[in-house]
């Protein structure tokens, strides 16, 4: 299925490249626009605030989105994506300092599979904490 | 406030069909730094579905009876189960189901899946998507 990478010249542990993510304000007026998700906790300070959050949170699925381009950068080919599950562990505080925030994402193989599929287990980490826990793509190799 | 029960297992057919295009496909994309080659190709990124499952969820998740204080929500887990590649001029049908209902610790949590097909019946994917509205009992 997949144009480039092939089952048998990978093996369990192999690291896929990183993709580092930096979150602006602006970042997530753009995502709730594309995404239809206008909950004021990813737009609204004070809203934020008020409920209890210590600032803006980035989306989860930003995130998500995110962490899946560690995979399609990788493999390329959008149908080799089987399936991909997340739970989202702790936000991504997003401040109005014109610098934001990065995120490391990372993915390893965790699993070789029968049918030429891949477990990959990704990673998600800001400041030393992980912000997805249990994020896992099954991707189909050539 | 603990979630109304009576709702477990209670499936929302979407209304109408909704018709992928590839300005949503492109913004989405743009949103998330995805700019891989499939997206001029007409496929949407992995997660690019999730923009869909939210307006389908709404009718449920909106329903006062339900008891959920949208503005307590934050979400707790979502997954994707692929079966085709998602591409521009497809219409897609969601029917969202509720699949679990709990309270745990002042917390609510509620459970929707969602299975999506095309035009033809084939199978698209299926989403689920787990809600948390924190500290309702407060």
């Amino acid at each position: 299925m997949s144009v480039g990478i092939k089952y048998s010249d990978v093996e369990v542990g192999f690291e896929l490249p990183k993709v580092i993510h930096n979150y602006q304000r602006q970042d997530l007026v753009n995502y709730a626009n594309a995404s239809g998700d206008h909950n004021k906790i990813h737009l609204d300070e004070k809203f934020a605030k008020e409920v209890g959050l210590p600032d803006i949170i980035a989306h989860g699925m930003l995130t998500m989105g995110v962490a899946s381009r560690v995979v399609t950068n990788w493999v390329k080919d959008i149908s080799a994506i089987k399936s991909f599950g997340v739970r989202f562990s702790a936000p991504v505080v997003v401040p109005n300092d014109g610098i934001g925030t990065n995120v490391e994402f990372s993915g390893r193989i965790e699993e070789k599979m029968s049918d030429k599929l891949v477990k990959i287990a990704i990673e998600a980490r800001c400041d030393g904490t992980k912000v997805l826990g249990r994020s896992l793509i099954i991707a189909q190799l050539a | 406030m603990a979630l109304n029960l009576a709702f477990l297992n209670r499936s929302y057919p979407s209304l109408e069909t909704f018709k992928v295009d590839q300005t949503k496909i492109e913004a989405f994309s743009a949103a998330i730094g995805d700019d891989n080659e499939y997206i001029k190709q007409g496929f949407a990124s992995p997660t690019f579905l999730i923009s869909i499952q939210m307006s389908a969820m709404e009718v449920a998740l909106f329903d006062p009876e339900l008891g959920l204080d949208y503005s307590k929500v934050v979400h707790g887990e979502q997954s994707f189960e692929y079966k085709k590649p998602v591409k521009a001029g497809v219409e897609l049908s969601f029917v969202s189901t509720i699949e679990d209902i709990k309270s745990k610790v002042g917390n609510d949590f509620i459970t929707i899946r969602s299975d999506v097909t095309d035009s033809l019946g084939n199978e698209v994917a299926t989403l689920k998507a787990t809600l948390i509205a924190r500290g309702t009992d407060k």
